[in-house]
């Protein structure tokens, strides 16, 4: 950037700490790395982000509280064990090097113990420490886990199983994308742990991937463990797929007394989901007749909070109504509703803004305020565009969708923030707001009869968008690309973007992983 | 008078919402709202400024009377334009009609005018004229008067008729001479005017003044002629005006100056009682010093408005200083005394360009990229950049490059790049590269058609391209779906290679849908000399709907996630698995949940063809794991649950397993509610049948999280549980039951229809079917329940005396004896069984290796009698029992579970050996105690299952040796079974 003469600036530097951030957002291994499952971690509600963040976790617990933690036992054979108790995740953060911090080191441990669910004649105690060894490339993440020490006891059945750490190894290394609107993870896992028993060593291979994501909106996390259990006479193959989801869902509900300033509100609820599938692939004889496929969950409290009741009258029975109530209860939809009208066209800034909000992409709080001038001495300032000026009341929000690779301003050099936003345009920031633009076809056809009037820039993600169902063509095959939207049509398209965040990626790593057995 | 709406149109929402601010900010205190734009020229705020020009007030008149509706773009436009601007030309009406002559009178006038008379003249010519003259006439008088007076024109000179060249020449020349020194020399010698053939045909007393206009260029001839007898049009005296130029401005205090407008500023400064608003017009100077020209509104509280502001000529076009953008080129006239500006004309707007060079260097600091041009290096440019094309993600600066943000360090230094520039300076760049030595073009494949030799190709460039080829001379490639993992190196292309390619196939492999690499043919660009393809599938999920066998192939009808059904073909050989383990396609279901892999090619925009290539189906990962009755009491909307009161399940043997309030969780996304016929929503369920109403029945599905709702049912109709019986027709939804063939029973979309687990729709209820109805009123069936009918008869059970043990491998027996029902059939034939590591061997004390069953040691088989089930020539069990020869029959009480001992039948008979009648155990207590044990075989659905898979309500016949049998007590205590073998029937 160009040197600054004179005169109050805007810090330019504070786009690194967003970076950083989004790294503390996602996080990879809150089940584990040993075929268990929690509860989950609960995303945190809307008021808790704007506090400091019980839950962000970069140090110190991983949760206020240790989690519900359940995992079957395998070293016995046969039909596995299932124990409950609890998981403590403790994160310590290392050193990082340089000031850009691309690469850097933390210790994570793992505590798991019994607790009064804990089934008689069964427990489990573990307590494993990894080193974390990270690097960063562009927006990516690599992590590796190195197991630096490990202690644990399985009792199953009566029976004593005891770690060998000196002749056991467990490692993990995961590559995360971080995307606009969602960091999505992928890792691998490999094991090898053995364990002494009275009958002689156990041991205990497992082989696995890790796959998740994380969003404002709903985060997962899901495991495809194969693993082979070992003894003197007998050894087994099983599968195993632990998976916790969690979203955040709105429910409206009215009022019962009428009398009473606001119809009704929404309340935002976090609504987690866990559970694993196994089965075994492998059973000896010698356990003949036991069942070789089971499912356990852990049953959730899920957390709530009341969201704003604004007073949108002016909007009822208008068809999407729904919408607009919806955005206006997340606060993506700032604007009072007199200067909300739902037939007039929506501007480039507008949809932006509302779209940095839906995505909750982390914004530089130091652009939202900028400083006013003193006297008459001019504010100096750095452009991003010749038509994108500090001082609009939105351009913290531009900032962030612009820096994000979201909206890269029109091909003359320009932002034009104050125009109507063509479709094609919303369409495209909506898709890259998922990252998914790796799902297009970036040659200029697409199933659209209109497929004309696509912009070459366009084409790829606007066959991403399609393939992944964001958007589809009406009844006579039209996209209709260069017409504008408008803000009824715009809130709809941000709702569907928030529906497809919470419902559509999350079963593309819940279910569609868990139910198909491989 | 017509005008330029544009402008006016501006102004006036401009004025209105100054008002509206007005009387908003009556009180507040100074405030500045600004909103600014700039052409990359960042300094633009921050340089001094050294003069500031404001509009002038009459601006907005002038801006009208220079707006003539026949004048856009022909050629005198601006010298009307800067005439009108300047004060020279006065408008009449809407035109100017510049190809009329112009009179005597209209030369002086505006001659005069020019030089700044026009308030003499008019103050002279009301002195001079009658009391009913005309305006007009008036002001001609004063003109004359002046023009006479100042010698501009002799006493006697003819003011009437059109003006010649030569009188406008005159005309000019005195007039200037009077106004101004030193721009005409009245002692010059004649040498211009020679220039021409015609001079001689220049009155005498116009020769000087022909001279001295010439000279100093305000008219010219044409054709070598001067033409001093024609006539002079009204656009030409325009520009005869605009030629006068520095002489005008000397006359004037008027300054020229050359810039380019960089960056345009809006502000207001609402005070108490006033509010002024502003625009400022930033123009770097020729010389690198900043000007400021100000378009400015100011109202105050009795609402006069006052406007400065100036005439602007842009291409073509009259318009206020608003009317300037970013990047134009300008020329201006300020008044330097007064700080006016009069007059701006736009040279030209922003200039574009390219230039491609060596990508050399970025300086981030600077904003200026280097690029090399030339073999050797030896051009170095070095160009500014807008400050948008460079911005620091993650602590990194990044340029953006064709529409992506690269980082610097990572740019590809020394290719080739394009920059666009606007004004010399870089708006934008472009990847051009290196040199091509491979002619390859990348395209999506949208027909191949092998037996005529061509293929369709869109390139990425969307053309469609035709290409031909031979199968037998060309390479061709493709990595499918399953070789996605593969390294296959492309040094084969580089140094001959014998190794295996994988990837290496025909052409007929490449589908509509792949994305291709092509490589054309060096002689002919229409052939395909060798082709790289990869295929472009993608998973859908869904449920299948309806399934429609053909010869060849399989048409599915697949509901997917979003709703949206669509019909698939998918050949009949297609990989189809159903956890993880191949089947073939008469196993699928309609219900089943099914990955599908899908090549989803676009043949053109708006066609696409949409093919599976692979099936996995799920295992009763979404099956109906139960199906609940009872009265819905209320819902929890935080915690996603709903409660039934009087909760019941449905078994075999009717609703068990009442709990007074149950929990049933609500978590899926589609759960459907439905009240008899009609869908409702979940609101109005809950409104209208909250504390009971209805009955409601509700589908429970398998889930990874927890069993949850599928489906939810209210029904207003007195119910009624038919026994389990078989479908013996049915029709759109309506079936008969062997039972009560008078009497057909209906589904509506309200009926929960479990078909072996899955949930479907009413149609798919088929004869055969073994169903378990609950009805709502009569003839109405609020759920079928549809099972396999039970069946045993497919297992072969058989009694074996070894003579041969080849270890691990087969047995030989001496003879045997086969279980039909509940008779052993001898049969005195040796036969072979096979073993392997799964056949199941079970001794007496519970091994269950078949290492161990061996014709030696002291655990020889050698001539033992085992119970063997088969499949086919294989022993899959062989149990050691002894011969279960009697038989009884009866009803199950109660589920059994693993590990458990015994459980307890009812409705038992006993079959007599002797006569083989079946009698009841007892009049009393007509039930037994049975006993099982690992070695137990029990037979269901032609399987061996086990004790958990017996529940309540199944009929079984149990095999027993005849001292297993207790006698019943006389108090009518339970007898006792020790069971064998259990067949449910």
């Amino acid at each position: 950037m160009r040197k600054i003469k004179l005169g109050i600036f805007f810090a330019i530097t504070v786009l690194m700490v967003l970076g950083l951030s989004s790294v503390a957002y996602a996080r990879v291994g809150q089940i584990g790395f040993f075929g268990g499952i929690t509860e989950g971690v609960a995303l945190p509600l809307t008021t808790e982000t704007l506090l400091t963040q019980p839950n962000t976790g970069n140090a110190g617990n991983f949760t206020a509280r240790d989690l519900v933690y359940k995992e079957m036992l395998w070293l016995a054979g046969g039909m596995p064990v299932e124990f409950e108790g609890l998981i403590d995740i403790i994160v310590a953060n290392g050193r990082g090097r340089g000031a850009s911090e691309d690469a850097g080191t933390r210790q994570v441990r793992y505590i798991v113990r019994p607790s009064a669910m804990t089934a008689d004649g069964v427990s489990l105690t573990r307590n494993v420490l990894f080193d974390v060894n990270w690097r960063r490339v562009g927006g990516q993440i690599i992590e590796t886990y190195n197991v630096a020490s490990w202690v644990e006891t399985q009792v199953i059945n009566g029976q004593t199983f005891t770690l060998d750490f000196s002749r056991s190894s467990h490692q993990i290394s995961v590559i995360r994308d971080i995307t606009p609107g969602v960091t999505y993870y992928r890792g691998d896992v490999s094991m090898q742990a053995i364990f002494a028993n009275v009958d002689g060593p156990v041991t205990h291979y497992v082989i696995g991937e890790i796959y998740g994501f994380e969003s404002a909106w709903a985060a997962t996390e899901t495991h495809r463990l194969n693993g082979i259990v070992a003894a003197g006479d007998w050894q087994m193959q099983y599968q195993v797929v632990p998976s916790v989801a969690v979203s955040k869902e709105l429910q409206y509900s009215e009022n019962e007394p009428t009398l009473i300033s606001f119809f009704g509100n929404y309340r935002e609820i976090t609504h987690n989901q866990s559970g694993l599938n196994f089965v075994i692939n492998v059973m000896p004889n010698i356990f003949y007749g036991q069942p070789t496929m089971g499912r356990v969950t852990i049953s959730n409290f899920n957390r709530f909070e009341q969201l704003i009741a604004p007073n949108l009258t002016v909007f009822m029975g208008h068809p999407a109504f729904q919408d607009v109530r919806r955005l206006y209860a997340m606060e993506i939809i700032t604007t009072p509703p007199s200067h909300f009208p739902l037939n007039q066209a929506i501007h480039r800034a507008e949809f932006m803004k509302m779209l940095a909000l839906a995505i909750k992409l982390p914004v530089d709080d130091a652009l939202l305020n900028p400083p006013a001038p003193r006297g008459n001495r001019p504010v100096q300032v750095n452009l991003v565009f010749p038509d994108l000026w500090p001082n609009r009341g939105d351009y913290a929000y531009l900032r962030a969708i612009n820096d994000a690779g979201i909206a890269i301003g029109r091909g003359d050099g320009l932002f034009h923030p104050d125009l109507p936003i063509t479709r094609e345009e919303a369409y495209v920031i909506t898709l890259r707001s998922l990252g998914l633009s790796n799902l297009g076809l970036d040659i200029p056809i697409t199933p659209f009869v209109d497929n004309y009037a696509i912009n070459a820039w366009a084409v790829n993600d606007i066959n991403a968008a399609t393939r992944i169902g964001l958007i589809a063509p009406d009844e006579n095959g039209n996209l209709y690309p260069q017409e504008f939207l408008t803000r009824a049509q715009a809130a709809a398209l941000i709702n569907r973007l928030l529906e497809y965040m919470r419902h559509e990626l999350l079963r593309d790593y819940t279910e569609n992983i868990v139910n198909f057995m491989n | 008078m017509w005008y330029n709406s544009n402008v006016n149109l501006n102004w006036g929402g401009f004025l209105r919402n100054l008002r509206n601010r007005l009387l908003t900010a009556v009180m507040a205190a100074v405030m500045v709202l600004p909103s600014i734009s700039a052409f990359g020229d960042i300094f633009i705020l921050t340089d001094e400024v050294r003069a500031t020009f404001a509009g002038r007030t009459n601006a907005n008149q002038l801006i009208r009377n220079a707006t003539f509706d026949d004048l856009s773009f022909a050629w005198p436009a601006e010298a009307v334009v800067r005439g009108v601007a300047l004060g020279a030309i006065h408008g009449e009406d809407n035109s100017f009609r510049p190809n009329d002559n112009v009179t005597r009178q209209e030369a002086l006038n505006t001659v005069m005018r020019a030089m700044g008379q026009s308030g003499a003249a008019a103050e002279r010519g009301a002195a001079v004229s009658g009391a009913f003259d005309s305006a007009q006439t008036m002001l001609n008088n004063g003109y004359s008067a002046l023009a006479i007076e100042q010698e501009v024109i002799p006493a006697d000179f003819n003011l009437f008729g059109q003006a010649t060249r030569q009188e406008v020449a005159f005309i000019v020349y005195n007039a200037v001479i009077a106004h101004s020194d030193g721009h005409f020399r009245p002692d010059a010698a004649l040498t211009y005017i020679h220039r021409f053939n015609d001079w001689r045909d220049i009155s005498s007393d116009y020769l000087m003044a022909v001279e001295n206009v010439v000279a100093a260029s305000i008219m010219n001839g044409s054709d070598m002629n001067f033409m001093p007898r024609d006539n002079v049009t009204r656009g030409q005296m325009a520009q005869i005006l605009s030629n006068l130029d520095t002489i005008f401005m000397n006359i004037h205090g008027l300054e020229r100056r050359l810039g380019t407008v960089v960056g345009i500023r809006d502000a207001e400064v609402a005070q108490t009682a006033q509010v002024s608003s502003w625009q400022n017009i930033y123009v770097r100077v020729g010389d690198g010093t900043v000007d400021i020209l100000r378009r400015e509104a100011v109202i105050s509280p009795a609402a006069q408005v006052n406007n400065l502001d100036a005439v602007v000529f842009r291409a073509g076009n009259v318009g206020g200083l608003n009317s300037l953008v970013d990047g134009d080129t300008i020329e201006y006239f300020v008044h330097t005394e007064d700080g006016t500006v009069w007059y701006v004309n736009v040279l030209h707007s922003a200039i574009n360009d390219t230039t491609d060079g060596r990508l050399f260097s970025l300086d981030v600091s600077d904003m200026t990229i280097s690029l090399l041009y030339g073999e050797r290096g030896d051009g170095h440019r070095v160009f500014t950049m807008v400050d948008g094309l460079i911005s620091i993600i993650d602590g990194t600066p990044h340029l953006l490059m064709d529409g992506v943000r690269y980082p610097v360090a990572n740019l590809p230094y020394g290719q080739t790049v394009r920059l666009y520039l606007r004004n010399n300076v870089v708006v934008g760049v472009a990847f051009v590269g290196s040199e091509v030595l491979t002619e390859e073009f990348r395209g999506l494949v949208v027909e191949n058609n092998p037996a005529f030799g061509y293929m369709v190709i869109i390139d990425q460039a969307g053309n469609r391209r035709v290409m031909r080829y031979f199968q037998n001379e060309m390479m061709v490639q493709r990595i499918s779906h399953w070789d996605r993992q593969m390294q296959v190196s492309y040094i084969n292309q580089l140094f001959p290679s014998f190794a295996f390619n994988p990837l290496a196939t025909t052409i007929a492999a490449i589908e509509p849908g792949d994305i291709v690499f092509v490589r054309p043919d060096v002689d002919d660009a229409s052939i395909i000399a060798q082709i790289s393809a990869v295929s472009n599938y993608i998973m859908r999920y869904g449920r299948v709907v309806n399934i429609v066998h053909h010869e060849n192939h399989i048409s599915l009808l697949f509901e997917q996630e979003n709703g949206q059904t669509a019909w698939f073909e998918m050949a009949n050989n297609a990989f189809i698995t159903r956890e993880g383990r191949r089947i073939s396609p008469l196993s699928i279901q309609v219900g089943d949940w099914a990955r599908l892999l899908v090549n989803e090619a676009i043949l053109a925009p708006g066609h696409t063809m949409s093919s599976i290539i692979e099936m996995a189906i799920e295992g009763d990962a979404r099956h109906i794991t139960n199906i609940v009755r009872g009265n819905l009491t209320g819902i929890n909307i935080i915690q996603n649950t709903m409660s039934i009161e009087h909760a019941q399940q449905l078994s075999q043997v009717g609703w068990v397993n009442f709990n007074y309030v149950g929990q049933l969780n609500l978590a899926s996304n589609n759960i459907t509610y439905y009240y008899n016929n009609r869908r409702i929503t979940r609101d109005e369920a809950l409104r209208q049948f909250g504390r009971g109403g209805a009955m409601v029945y509700i589908a429970m599905e398998n889930h990874f999280a927890g069993e949850r709702v599928a489906m939810v049912s209210f029904r207003s109709q007195r119910e009624e549980r038919l026994p389990s019986d078989t479908v013996v027709a049915s029709a759109n939804g309506e079936f008969w039951l062997a039972q009560n063939m008078a009497q057909s029973i209906a589904t509506d979309s309200g009926t929960i229809v479990r078909r072996n687990g899955r949930l479907v729709s009413g149609l798919e209820i088929m004869p055969g079917d073994f169903a378990s109805v609950v009805l709502s009123g009569a003839g109405m069936a609020a759920v079928v329940d549809i099972t396999s009918a039970p069946d045993t008869s497919a297992l072969q059970i058989m009694r074996v005396r070894v003579t041969q043990v080849w270890d691990g491998s087969s047995f030989r027996v001496s003879s045997m004896s086969q279980l039909f029902g509940n008779n052993w059939v001898f049969t005195p034939i040796e036969r072979e069984f096979t073993i392997d590591t799964r056949t199941i061997f079970m001794p007496i004390g519970g091994e269950r290796s078949i290492d161990n069953f061996i014709t030696y040691t002291e655990d020889s088989v050698f001539d033992q009698v085992f119970t063997v089930v088969t499949d086919g020539a294989r022993a899959a069990y062989v149990v050691e029992q002894p011969f279960a020869n009697r038989a009884i029959r009866g009803t199950l009480v109660s589920n059994v579970v693993d590990g458990q001992e015994t459980f307890m039948l009812r409705n038992v008979l006993v079959q007599n050996p002797v006569t083989n009648q079946w009698n009841p155990l007892s009049n009393i207590n007509n039930t037994i105690m049975v006993t099982i044990d690992d070695t137990t075989l029990i037979g269901r659905n032609n399987a061996i299952v086990q004790p958990r898979d017996l529940q309540a309500g199944d009929d079984v016949l149990i095999m027993m040796e005849a001292a297993a049998l207790s006698t019943v007590p006389a108090d009518g205590a339970a007898g006792t079974a020790t069971a064998r073998i259990i067949l449910v029937d």
